[in-house]
């Protein structure tokens, strides 16, 4: 049995009234939506918030899932648009809040993440990835880290190959002459 | 295609056989196209690395439970709604059907006068033309069954007066009826005989 049929067999027991195929899809898919959302994001709440609502509208509208896409796809898509729009808010908080502090964000919630070294990357390239314009990090982090093709991406973000790859181009260089710049 | 463009799509895997043999040429070549491939591998490496971070297990085995408890808490919230739009029709159906009880009790009771009239006899239709056409103030009634307070109560319903209403401002019925003009009267007594005892008079 594939990933697909296996949750399409979830779905349908989870629409016929069975919790606990939920809860394996949740579980499933838990920790993809958060890594999406907090590379978008870069906190640790916002990621979190993210998941919640991701799981609460997975929960609400699986009955409108239309099962010739793949879950996933649905999935991300919903977590790319939540992901976008609370960035949208944020940047609206920023215009109509003064003394707005960005430093605020992930304040004595590092322990959610584990391995030292990879940790210490990881912080580092979050911090790269949020000095990128919001498309070419939507773009840069379904490639780079959920190693979507663009066909894929396509897909989620309705956007052409064409357009994704010239977004993926700018967001690559700009990354490699941040590092270059940080590291010097 | 500049140098940037070129290693990328090299590791994208997007150039052509002919592109590729020539930029892995150029690789051999150039040490400043070797010095920006070596960066972007780095990148690569880096961004391999930082992929390799695990989510607290805790945290992980908290958020089925955390979003169980907001769905919960969101049905509480939608049945508590629900209750709350209940007690509105509740009282919105109750104030509906007190309205509606006093228009019916309204009506019927003019219907009941009009039911009386239609039950009398000629006789005592008679006697009550007699008794609304003469000038004494009391009205002198011989049948027993028609007596001062059902004529009254026909007055009443023409004048339409609303007992409640006339209660609350403790107005009898003998003072409204003091105060009417003789003509207001005459008016009065004239649209009872042509509501009720038109047919007879005719």
């Amino acid at each position: 049995m594939n990933v697909k049929t296996d949750d399409y067999e979830y779905i349908r027991d989870f629409l016929s009234g069975n919790e606990q195929s939920f809860n394996l899809l949740a579980r499933k898919y838990q920790e993809k939506i958060y890594w999406h959302a907090r590379r978008m994001l870069g906190d640790h709440d916002d990621a979190d918030e993210i998941v919640q609502q991701v799981l609460m509208v997975m929960h609400k509208k699986l009955n409108t899932f239309n099962f010739s896409s793949s879950l996933y796809t649905w999935i991300y898509k919903i977590t790319s648009t939540r992901s976008l729009n609370l960035l949208k808010k944020q940047k609206l908080k920023r215009i109509f809040t003064f003394g707005y502090d960005e430093s605020i964000g992930n304040k004595g919630y590092e322990n959610i993440i584990e391995g030292i070294e990879a940790k210490e990357m990881f912080l580092k390239m979050e911090k790269l990835l949020m000095k990128l314009p919001v498309k070419q990090r939507e773009v840069f982090v379904m490639r780079n880290y959920d190693e979507l093709s663009y066909d894929e991406i396509s897909k989620i973000t309705g956007k052409t190959v064409g357009a994704l790859k010239a977004n993926y181009f700018h967001a690559f260089k700009k990354i490699k002459e941040q590092m270059v710049k940080d590291e010097n | 295609m500049k140098t940037d463009e070129k290693i990328i799509k090299y590791l994208n895997d997007e150039l052509t056989q002919e592109d590729r043999i020539s930029f892995e040429a150029d690789l051999k070549n150039s040490s400043h196209l070797r010095g920006e491939y070596e960066l972007y591998l780095k990148l690569l490496q880096n961004i391999k690395l930082s992929k390799e971070v695990q989510l607290n297990k805790n945290y992980l085995n908290a958020i089925i439970p955390e979003f169980r408890s907001k769905t919960y808490s969101k049905n509480l919230v939608v049945f508590k709604n629900k209750i709350g739009y209940s007690f509105a029709v509740v009282i919105a159906f109750i104030i509906s059907f007190l309205i509606f009880k006093n228009i019916y009790l309204e009506n019927s009771e003019e219907s009941s006068i009009q039911s009386f009239t239609e039950s009398l006899n000629e006789n005592q239709r008679i006697e009550i033309l007699e008794n609304l056409n003469g000038d004494d103030e009391d009205y002198v009634l011989g049948s027993n069954n028609i007596t001062n307070t059902i004529l009254a109560d026909l007055i009443q319903a023409e004048l339409k007066i609303n007992y409640e209403i006339a209660e609350v401002y403790d107005i009898s019925y003998s003072e409204l009826v003091d105060d009417l003009s003789q003509a207001e009267a005459d008016k009065i007594y004239k649209e009872i005989l042509n509501k009720n005892f038109s047919k007879e008079v005719n």
